[in-house]
């Protein structure tokens, strides 16, 4: 073991304070609720509400909180928690909907298991989406790289960086909507009540509407021609005018005059539409809402803070108070305070209610409403059996007088398509809500934050529902949208000024440095190395040699070493950060019981979520560049969640285990020529598991031919390393001169014959005794034998009999350091039965001068000829002949074999850094 | 492929033929109060049938009887057959019975009679000239009082029609309540409510008929009801209604949330439209019945009504159905009513059960529908990879291939 190596701390994964005071805070409000809203009344649907509320409170604390700006959850968040989670307990506690019904307590449990599910569901495909987002911008660097180093044919090839103008937003593009907004006013006005009714209350204008004959048989495809088209295309004009401004895209001082001209129109026009005075609240809000979120970025915190407790307040005290620009009747109806989540406004529980009453009666509806919703515009004469909002047929189904009611998006979800609908589109709707926020959190403006601005502003709407109400206004809008910013260029009239590189929005693609390895901004490459073991649990060559590459790393790269461990700690080891990560059936020590280790196989290749802390840890670190050494504990886990992140990725091979079940090539004692069937196995997983771009490093010849038969790596893609090398400052191999003779050797004091590595049968010990032994007779020289190493204490003794047997005078030596060991021996026997990937030994003991006999199989020989030391190959499963091997081996000069090694050699921890750095994008050498 | 899956699906759902309109029960804010009172809210017809007489020359103006109906709404205060009711209602001043008879005369002769319809307006010649007597000079009108529950058919003369007399009157200057007497063994009544004046903002509910708005209706007079709250002081100097029910409402109960009876309802002569919002309150109704010796009381079929009724509104339908069943059969089919819409209930709702659930079912569900995101979600991870790898063929393996070459 190396004594150089210190575990200088252990420090616990840190909490942060802040986070432990939300955490706190928040299981106090729910606390509180619990026991002034459930506890007077306790029923499962109000336990069931609170756990809805207590979900709700903990996603907006995570949304608001996170890194980037997310609206797009925070209005979801916010109105579910005040519109769906607070305002039931309220109503539930007190047995009081707003709707005059017959108690339908049989259904309330379903209800709240719907609500629970959506946003359970929702919450999961968020966090899953925003994950995948993260990793979508390391897809969108990576091409960019490789824009970047293949030029423009390379760009051409991916096709997607190449930006055309179409989904850009232009001051053209602006003006043209704004324009057509304009038009469809003057032109659909007069035909819906004229101006002034605008102006007057929702009553009015429905009341004119009527009188216009625009409402036939509750058709509203008419009136969602003349009075919902001019007031979407109306909103979308206002935000392309506001996106222009808040971009700077005029050019010059003439085209800002116009677009402040085009701005100031379109506002003029979303007064008319979309006032709160003759508009709904939903619509009037989203308006405001999709202006403020075009034009502000709120990239810190505070802001987020402030936007989230906004929606909040405005959803708890401000949405019940819109009712005063509604009517004489509303305002004379409107209460206040905690009376005021009984009414009508807040009829989303009850409103579900009766969707599991109508679909318990009616059965589900399989996407008749939805269809209908989506279609909308088909007259009721040619499709006459279109279907009303479900929200009306769901009042309809309870004998409501009054059925224009709002229907939640869940209710309205599960009515179409029950229960098992409900998980699977709010899953979806949840990732779609995080690749929105991901457009908005880029900011960069176009088609893409226009769209995730427009979807944060009307969600509300569309969460209330029902969708048959809702589509006019949001659909037109969604397509208007679409259709002015990707249906033309829009830069016909120069009035538009060229982008700049900045606006791409996404994150700067990090360029590294080669003298300094920083990127632009100073901050050091970050590379998370994946091993099995590492120090203290030091086990053998491998890790040696991930240390070796880690320390080579930790000179220009941030290096976290993640281990799967049985306890989770977090030390230093030198430069380098042990992230030791609690694995579950993780062995406590590498020689660890039959049963944990067995445990521990099945797991590593039955159970996925064994790499699951591993995984999160790894996520948190952020790497650019991830090397994976051994990773044996986790099975393919690993490196397949590495193949979906994308992220640079370098293996290092240090044996041949991916390519066998038994990890040692070994079969009955004897190693294996090639792979065979089952373990073909075992090689078609890991090669599946590796993400396609890896570079592999491979620590032999032997190795990388194996692998490249295997069909786990290809010549194009992987470069050799040797873990250890006997090599000058130039790199090539240099003779090691013999030491000193040992004082106790010659004739007088005999021959010390010498073996170190692990006490095991594929290490070849007892074939070394015997050879030993058929040295001592061959040569009638009085010969000994050092063996250095642990074992299990059943093989040590199997040895000791041998010895005694044979009968030679062998010294268990226990585990020696190198040095200690090379002095007090004469000669190496290096008799590895199996394929030994290198043979890290060899060049120790090459490197102090030592001769060695070697058993020529793997890459022992290629490590022997690196080792600049003198060797001779044998066959150790002849012992006489291997003597006669050893004889001539020390007989001297004659004997010696030169140093073959190849020119081209390079250490093992120089190519992985070579590697990591071609993945950083950084010029490297060709490897000598 | 998925193109015409797509298609069918969609065909499918369009097809879908559009949801009939199934009749299902509705409900009103206030029909807990509304079902306790409505078996003992009546439908009160006078029948008049008389001749109207020139009292200067003591000659009739038509030979052929005059025969006219008033109409206003009353409650059943006991079993017994106990009516209250206005007094303008029963007894009409003579004014108003010569005018309404003039009115008659007028729309059956065809001939126009001055004074017709003038009960309250300015006196004329003719309605000052003009008597409502019997056949001979000196006698009174024949005057016939009916009484029907639930939907009522005007001048009906069924089975479902029950006599009254008028047993007691007040002023109309002094309460203006009148006590009817019907001719029957047992009838639903209402129950009192507090005996003291209600307040302005109060809200109460007024019930009364009124004619049958709707096609199936048509013709007959039908029960109404209105939410309304209490006003202040009317120009006859009593509690008004913020709305009323129509002219034939008059007499008709006011009652609180519990369905019991807090007032009648009566005309404001004050104002020129007479609208039928003031209030006859408690003290006057229980002076006149203190009065006549008559109390307020409900007989067993009324408790177990009401019982029923408990039930039913709170969700329990097989235990309203089984109540209601064993209520012996009434002139009111309001039991009926509530009887068939417990079944109906029943059959669509199932009892409502406070915290029933199904979890196993909820379970599948969710299982159900992670495999299917599993599903979703390989399929796309194969799409992608697949896409994946056709680029990666084409642009990283060059790549890797060249740094390692340089």
């Amino acid at each position: 073991m190396d004594r150089s190596m210190k575990r200088t701390t252990v420090d616990r994964q840190r909490i942060r304070p802040a986070a432990v005071s939300a955490l706190l805070g928040g299981a106090a409000i729910v606390v509180l609720l619990g026991v002034t809203m459930v506890a007077p009344h306790p029923t499962v649907a109000g336990f069931l509400g609170l756990a809805v509320l207590a979900i709700c409170l903990a996603a907006l604390y995570q949304v608001t909180f996170a890194d980037a700006f997310a609206p797009v959850a925070v209005t979801f968040w916010a109105f579910v928690t005040v519109w769906a989670g607070f305002a039931p307990l309220l109503q539930i506690r007190d047995d009081r909907l707003p709707w005059p019904d017959m108690p339908l307590y049989q259904f309330y449990v379903t209800a709240q298991v719907i609500l629970l599910v959506a946003v359970g569901t929702y919450w999961v495909g968020y966090r899953r989406a925003a994950r995948a987002s993260h990793r979508s911008i390391r897809i969108r660097r990576a091409i960019r790289r490789r824009a970047n180093t293949a030029g423009a044919e390379l760009a051409a090839d991916t096709g997607r960086t190449k930006r055309t103008g179409r989904f850009e937003i232009t001051v053209e593009k602006a003006i043209v909507a704004t324009a057509l907004a304009a038009a469809l006013a003057v032109a659909c006005l007069p035909q819906t009540g004229g101006l002034a009714v605008r102006f007057t209350t929702r009553d009015d204008l429905q009341n004119a509407i009527k009188q216009a004959g625009l409402v036939g048989g509750q058709d509203l495809a008419l009136l969602g021609l003349l009075s919902t088209l001019p007031a979407a295309v109306s909103l979308v004009a206002l935000m392309l005018c506001l996106l222009c401004l808040r971009r700077r895209a005029y050019a010059g001082a003439k085209a800002r005059r116009f677009l402040l001209a085009t701005t100031a129109v379109a506002i003029a026009l979303n007064v008319i539409y979309n006032n709160p005075l003759s508009a709904n609240r939903f619509t009037s809000f989203s308006v405001l809402l999709a202006a403020a979120l075009t034009l502000m970025r709120l990239d810190k915190l505070r802001w987020r803070v402030l936007f989230s407790t906004g929606m909040l307040v405005g959803l708890a005290v401000v949405y019940p108070l819109a009712n005063l620009f509604r009517n004489d009747k509303s305002r004379a109806s409107l209460r206040l305070g905690l009376d005021a989540y009984t009414t009508y406004d807040f009829d989303g529980f009850q409103q579900t209610v009766n969707s599991v009453y109508y679909a318990h009666v009616h059965g589900h509806t399989w996407g008749y409403h939805l269809v209908s919703a989506l279609l909308f515009w088909v007259p009721r004469s040619i499709w006459k059996g279109k279907a009303f909002a479900a929200g009306n047929a769901v009042a309809a189904s309870r004998g409501y007088s009054f059925q224009n009611l709002g229907l939640p998006f869940w209710a309205e979800i599960f009515v179409e398509f029950s229960l098992v609908g409900v998980v699977v589109v709010f899953f979806f709707y949840g990732r779609l809500a995080a690749r929105l926020d991901r457009a908005i959190g880029a900011g960069r403006v176009g088609v893409g934050l226009a769209v995730a601005v427009l979807f944060a502003a009307c969600q509300i709407g569309v969460l209330r529902g029902p969708l048959g109400a809702q589509i006019p206004l949001v659909g037109a809008a969604f397509v208007v949208l679409v259709l002015a910013v990707v249906g033309w260029r829009g830069r016909s009239w120069g009035l538009t000024r060229p982008p700049e590189p900045d606006e791409q929005g996404d994150p700067p693609t990090r360029s590294w440095s080669a003298q300094a390895g920083r990127d632009v901004d100073g901050r050091a490459p970050r590379v998370a190395l994946f091993a099995d073991w590492w120090w203290p649990e030091s086990v053998g060559g491998a890790e040696r040699s991930a240390r070796a590459v880690a320390l080579e790393l930790a000179q220009f790269a941030k290096v976290t070493v993640f281990i799967p461990a049985h306890a989770a700690k977090t030390y230093s080891d030198g430069p380098l950060t042990i992230n030791a990560v609690r694995r579950p059936f993780a062995r406590r020590v590498h020689a660890d019981s039959a049963a944990r280790r067995g445990a521990e196989f099945l797991t590593a290749w039955l159970c996925p979520p064994v790499a699951r802390h591993l995984i999160h840890a790894v996520r948190q670190f952020d790497p650019d560049v991830i090397v994976a050494t051994n990773v044996s504990r986790t099975g393919p886990w690993l490196t397949r969640w590495a193949a979906t992140e994308d992220r640079g990725f370098v293996r290092v091979y240090h044996d041949l285990s991916d390519t066998c079940w038994r990890r040692s090539r070994l079969k009955s004692g004897r190693p294996c020529g090639a792979v065979c069937r089952e373990c073909r196995i075992k090689a078609g997983i890991m090669k599946n598991a590796t993400p396609a771009a890896t570079v592999s490093v491979c620590v032999s010849d032997f190795v990388r031919d194996e692998l490249i038969g295997a069909g786990l790596t290809s010549a194009g893609a992987s470069i050799v390393g040797y873990p250890l090398m006997g090599t000058g400052d130039d790199g090539v191999v240099v003779p090691q001169p013999r030491p000193r003779p040992r004082p106790s050797s010659g004739p007088g004091g005999g021959d010390v014959i010498g073996f170190i590595g692990r006490l095991d049968a594929i290490k070849g010990v007892a074939a070394a005794i015997r050879t030993a032994a058929a040295y001592g007779r061959a040569t009638v020289h009085p010969v000994s034998m050092v063996v250095a190493g642990s074992g299990k204490a059943e093989y040590r003794r199997q040895l000791a009999e041998l010895a005694a047997a044979e009968p030679i005078d062998v010294k268990f030596a226990g585990d020696m350091d190198i040095d200690a060991f090379c002095a007090s021996v004469d000669v190496v026997l290096i008799p590895s039965a199996w394929l030994e990937p290198f043979g890290r030994v060899a060049v120790e003991v090459g490197l102090r001068g030592l001769p060695m006999l070697v058993s020529p199989v793997g890459g022992l020989p290629e490590a022997a000829a690196v080792s600049g030391g003198r060797f001779a190959f044998a066959d150790f499963a002849q012992p006489e002949a291997a003597a006669q091997a050893l004889i001539k081996l020390l007989a001297g000069p004659a004997t010696e074999q030169p140093a073959t090694a190849p020119s081209e050699a390079v250490p093992l921890a120089e190519s992985v850094a070579r590697a990591v750095r071609a993945v950083l994008d950084e010029p490297v050498e060709a490897p000598r | 492929m998925s193109k015409l899956i797509a298609t069918v699906a969609l065909a499918a759902v369009i097809a879908m033929p559009a949801q009939g309109g199934v009749a299902v029960p509705s409900y009103t804010r206030n029909e807990p109060a509304i079902a306790v009172a409505r078996p003992s809210v009546v439908y009160i017809e006078l029948t008049y049938t008389g001749y109207v007489r020139d009292t200067v020359t003591g000659a009739l103006r038509d030979q052929a009887p005059v025969v006219f109906h008033r109409r206003c709404s009353g409650v059943v205060v006991n079993p017994r057959g106990n009516v209250v009711t206005t007094s303008a209602c029963v007894r009409p001043s003579d004014d108003v019975v010569v005018a309404t008879a003039l009115e008659t005369l007028s729309s059956t002769t065809g001939r126009n009679h001055p004074g017709a319809g003038q009960a309250d307006g300015p006196r004329t010649d003719a309605k000052d000239n003009s008597a409502f007597t019997g056949r001979r000079a000196g006698t009174r009108p024949t005057v016939a009082i009916s009484v029907q529950f639930d939907t009522a058919t005007p001048g009906a003369k069924s089975a479902l029609s029950v006599p009254a007399t008028v047993a007691a009157t007040q002023l109309p200057t002094a309460g203006n309540v009148a006590l009817l007497k019907l001719d029957g063994p047992a009838f639903p009544a209402i129950e009192f409510g507090a005996p003291r004046d209600p307040k302005p903002g109060d809200p109460l509910i007024v019930l009364g008929y009124g004619p049958g708005v709707s096609e199936q209706a048509a013709g007959k007079y039908t029960l109404r009801s209105k939410t309304v709250t209490v006003t202040n002081r009317t120009g006859t100097n009593r509690f008004g209604l913020s709305g009323d029910i129509g002219t034939d409402s008059q007499g008709g109960p006011v009652v609180d949330d519990d369905g019991r009876l807090v007032a009648l309802v009566d005309v404001d002569s004050s104002l020129p439209d007479r609208p039928t919002h003031d209030l006859i309150t408690m003290p006057h109704i229980t002076e006149l019945l203190d009065r006549s010796g008559v109390t307020n009381s409900l007989a067993d079929t009324d408790r177990g009504y009401r019982d029923g009724l408990a039930e039913y509104f709170a969700g329990q339908y097989s235990r309203a159905i089984d109540i209601f069943e064993a209520l012996p059969a009434q002139p009111s089919n309001a039991a009926r009513i509530y009887l068939d819409l417990s079944q109906q209930r029943l059959a669509d709702e199932g009892n409502a059960i406070p915290n029933k659930a199904a979890w196993r079912q909820y379970a599948l569900a969710l299982l159900l529908g992670v495999f299917i995101i599993l599903l979703l979600g390989a399929v796309g991870s194969a799409v992608r990879l697949w896409a994946r790898g056709r680029g990666r063929r084409r642009i990283p393996h060059r790549e890797q291939e060249s740094w390692i070459a340089r």
